[in-house]
């Protein structure tokens, strides 16, 4: 009687509680709806935290890891002192390297890396800039070499071959073909067809150095 | 019982299927820390599902759950230990959970044990110095102990160009690469001229130097440890190419997935240069030196690293320099040099917890000279460091440490005067083994303890030394702290001595330390008092240097002082500067001293600032270093009493420019005493008085008042943004 009601009991939970696997496709797909809209802090850290109950409960995959570096990038414009924002990167480093040990998307993850390393130097371009930008295009490239089609590592280079044009005062054009190439990956991957929980922002970082193009 | 049970199921069940909500437990309550502060942003939810929230502004959270039966509420929040909370979940039910959540011990906020320890990394945003700032600091022409130089309770000692570390004599401080020693870290130089550490700062990602009160893990240092870390796996592939006044260089980083190689050639001939820039020593043949370096690193499986160094190096020269008693420039003096150095380390996590590490080392100096076409001399120095330790961090308070080590010393001089054909061939053979327990203790965040305990154990002698080190850590408040750290500290005799009489014992130090440091973002103040206690140290007769039995461990010595360290690239934007003040008193009776006193290389007062400034319009970074030591002690025989002189007031003025023409190049000038300021290292004596019975003597300075020092560094790299700043 009793192995009947348990039976029973998670035949008709199945969908509810346990059914994470098949609920996490849509988990992800709403925090990931909510992630782009999140603009406060606040909204960012719920977001942020509901990604971690996702990854608690679903030790295998990668993705949570991945948006929660993203927003801990994201943290940047909203968080107030170099101590706490370097607190959020080392916490966007540590997701990074978990969605990695999860075999999580390899060119993907290498531009978040970079993204960070691209946030260290901007918090201290003086004595970080030598340091931190050589680290930065190393990982871009790496992310490139592993994935040329990669919007978000292209774009992301087209703002740092933009900051470097802009220092020595040398031509832009590199980095606007990057984003305009960056522009037409975007394109060419909204008719592709994938789990959707792959990355798609890169939008606003290629148009930031567009903007600069003229 | 049962009947009643399937409908409560039944009708659970149906809700569930139709309805929504209705049926799940509510779970509320609110969280606070142990002071009772609200905390907001806390993810409550129940483990294992995705069901949660996160606290409102109030600390107040609620949310619904379709979990049943026994099950976990887990509580998480940065910075607090994760709570987690068995409960029941019944169907339709409200629950209420308050939560008080603890602080945990967080390595990167708690306190740390700062007494005495100067620590450059890449890791760490709470480092004093970076990598960086020890090759950019103006007047350091990318030395490590030129740059060292600039911080608190170290002496500048031009004419040798070590690091002398509060009242310490240089052979006091002790070089290790990844955990291992290093014998004869400094190259050879002139008689009186700068020597530099042979080890560039481009190999190394982090360096720890401790001016006293280190770690029971490091031994054989009276007075400090200067630790380097060769760097890990990178990214990118890289070659550089340097041109400069005094050589050039090649080096080049290859990558792979989990390991890479790097390695690097030198030649520098000062010929050149010494034509251009008039020096006082008249050079046969101006110094000339090749130089490999050669890492490699293989990244294991859960972060397990074995790295190998090796380094290269082979100098010569050959100079006139002036005969004391006759000042005129006609002692001979030639040298050759070889150096070899081998390392090898790895590191192994063997669980979450726990890690062992194996190191060995193994160094070898041959150096023959010949003093005035007479004394033909030729020593050879090799010996070995194994080192095996094991740490673990047995639970987030407690962390220990152990290991055992063996170090061996073979020093062999043979020495010939080729006119009378007199022989000497002292030499020694020293094995040490020594074993260390170390262990930390956080009390809280606020207060960490650090005990340990050293044992040594010298075979030429026979004989066991115990040294025992305590420190404290305490923080006041987020950004100020106090430690406090007691010491003792062995080191074996110098070659120079323990090869004329073997049985020497070994030397001893006792270090109390009282530091204060104030760390905000972008602004760091520290001020550190310390006592230094010596004894055992070499005493001999001036009589007969090379008499064995006029040595003894009979030598005292003491030394207290004052540092202070500020540093700040917030105030002035773009612009980064470092001030240090050292105040030291100390006094030694120690080798050829008839009676304690100043020892020669001591000043009083000590003085830097060193500044950078990045302009960017230009793209340029200009540093300069301005550098006081108060007159220092020397011996005049004509005068009465010892060490009973001084020289001038020494003062430094440097500066550098590093242009980046393009991503790739940079040009770089930098320039020693810009003004051209007389500078006195010390004064040097005739062994004999001349026939009026007066010791004839020269002053000890800069072989040339500035030095010069022009380069292009060119990186070659698919990265277009990578270049040598760092290592400039």
């Amino acid at each position: 009687m009793k192995t009947l009601l348990v039976v029973m009991i998670s035949s008709f939970l199945f969908p509810f509680s346990n059914g994470i696997s098949d609920g996490y496709q849509e988990a992800m797909k709403k925090q990931i709806g909510l992630l782009h809209q999140a603009r406060s802090l606040q909204t960012i850290n719920e977001v942020h935290n509901a990604l971690q109950r996702i990854s608690e409960a679903e030790p295998e995959k990668w993705e949570p890891h991945y948006y929660q570096a993203y927003l801990n990038i994201r943290k940047m414009d909203l968080l107030e002192t170099k101590e706490t924002k370097d607190q959020a990167l080392d916490a966007a480093l540590v997701s990074v390297k978990k969605g990695l040990s999860l075999g999580g998307d390899l060119s993907e993850l290498t531009a978040l890396e970079g993204y960070v390393h691209m946030m260290r130097v901007s918090l201290d371009p003086g004595s970080r800039g030598a340091e931190y930008s050589g680290k930065a295009m190393g990982s871009l490239n790496k992310a490139l070499g592993i994935n040329p089609e990669n919007p978000r590592a292209m774009a992301l280079l087209s703002n740092m071959q933009l900051g470097t044009a802009r220092f020595f005062g040398s031509d832009t054009k590199e980095a606007c073909d990057a984003a305009k190439k960056a522009m037409e990956l975007l394109e060419k991957e909204k008719n592709q067809t994938d789990s959707g929980l792959m990355p798609k922002w890169g939008y606003y970082s290629a148009k930031y150095t567009l903007d600069s193009c003229g | 019982m049962f009947q009643s049970l399937n409908y409560i199921l039944l009708g659970t069940l149906l809700v569930l299927s139709f309805g929504k909500g209705n049926c799940q437990t509510t779970i509320k309550g609110n969280v606070q820390d142990q002071k009772g502060e609200k905390l907001v942003g806390v993810n409550i939810f129940v483990k294992g599902t995705y069901d949660g929230t996160s606290s409102d502004m109030d600390g107040s959270y609620a949310f619904q759950t379709n979990a049943t039966g026994d099950q976990f509420l887990e509580v998480r929040y940065i910075g607090y230990y994760v709570q987690t909370i068995p409960i029941h979940l019944e169907a339709t039910s409200v629950q209420e959970f308050n939560i008080e959540l603890k602080p945990s011990i967080n390595k990167l906020e708690a306190v740390v044990i700062s007494a005495g320890t100067f620590s450059a990394g890449e890791d760490n945003n709470r480092e004093v110095l970076k990598p960086l700032d020890i090759a950019t600091t103006a007047g350091a022409t990318a030395d490590i102990s030129g740059a060292l130089n600039t911080l608190p309770g170290t002496q500048k000692v031009g004419e040798t160009g070590r690091l002398f570390v509060r009242g310490g004599d240089g052979y006091e401080t002790k070089t290790f690469i990844d955990g291992a020693q290093v014998l004869n870290a400094y190259g050879p130089s002139a008689p009186n001229t700068a020597s530099r550490n042979r080890f560039s700062p481009f190999m190394f990602k982090g360096t720890s130097f401790s001016t006293g009160g280190y770690s029971a893990e490091y031994g054989q240092a009276l007075s400090s440890v200067l630790v380097l870390n060769t760097k890990g796996v990178a990214n990118e592939d890289r070659g550089d190419i340097s041109l400069m006044t005094v050589g050039g260089s090649m080096a080049g980083t290859k990558n792979w997935k989990d390991n890479a190689l790097s390695g690097k050639i030198s030649y520098t001939n000062l010929k050149p240069y010494f034509l251009l820039v008039p020096q006082d020593l008249k050079w046969e043949k101006a110094p000339e030196s090749i130089e490999g370096n050669v890492a490699y690193r293989k990244k294991l499986k859960n972060d397990a690293m074995f790295k190998v160094y090796g380094n290269f190096n082979t100098a010569a020269f050959d100079l006139y320099q002036k005969d004391l008693e006759t000042l005129t420039l006609d002692n001979n003096y030639q040298l050759t040099n070889r150096f070899y150095y081998l390392n090898a380390s790895y590191k192994d996590y063997l669980n979450a917890k726990t890690w062992a590490y194996i190191g060995t080392s193994y160094t070898r100096t041959e150096e023959s000279f010949l003093y005035d076409y007479t004394d033909d001399v030729q020593e050879k120095e090799q010996g070995y460091h194994a080192k095996f330790v094991v740490g673990s961090d047995v639970n987030d308070r407690l962390g220990v440490k152990g290991g055992l080590e063996f170090l061996n010393r073979n020093h062999t001089m043979q020495y010939r005067n080729l006119n009378s054909g007199t022989t000497y061939n002292p030499n020694f053979n020293e094995n040490i083994t020594a074993s260390f327990l170390e262990a930390d203790y956080f009390f809280s965040n606020n207060l960490v303890a650090r005990a340990g305990i050293r044992m040594e154990h010298q075979k030429l002698v026979e004989a066991i030394n115990w040294s025992p080190r305590v420190s404290l850590g305490y923080k006041l408040n987020a950004k100020g702290q106090v430690s406090l750290a007691y010491g003792q500290f062995n080191q074996s005799a110098t070659s120079e001595h323990l090869r004329i009489n073997p049985q020497l014992q070994q030397e001893r130090a006792n270090h109390l330390i009282a530091n204060y440091q104030h760390i905000s973002a972008n602004r760091t103040f520290r001020v550190e008092v310390y006592q230094k206690l010596y004894d055992q140290l070499v005493k001999f007769s001036d009589m007969d240097a090379y008499n064995a039995t006029l040595y003894n461990n009979q030598g005292t010595g003491y030394a207290r002082g004052l540092d202070l360290f500020w540093r700040d690239n917030k105030t002035f934007k773009n612009v980064d500067y470092w001030v240090s003040y050292s105040f030291l008193d100390t006094e030694r009776n120690y080798r050829n001293y008839p009676t304690a006193s100043v020892p020669t290389f001591a000043s009083t007062h000590n003085f830097s600032i060193v500044m950078k400034h990045f302009i960017t319009d230009i793209k340029t970074q200009v540093g300069a270093s301005y550098g006081y030591n108060s007159p220092r002690k020397y011996h005049d025989p004509n005068k009465n009493g010892f060490n009973n002189s001084e020289t001038k007031h020494y003062h430094d003025f440097s500066a550098n420019l590093s242009y980046l023409y393009k991503p790739t190049v940079i040009l770089h000038l930098s320039v020693s005493n810009v003004f051209g300021l007389d500078q006195e290292f010390s004064y040097q004596y005739a062994q004999r008085a001349d026939e009026n019975g007066v010791y004839k003597g020269q002053v000890v300075q800069p072989p040339a008042k500035r030095f010069v020092f022009l380069g292009v560094f060119i990186t070659l790299s698919k990265n277009k943004t990578l270049n040598q700043l760092p290592i400039l």
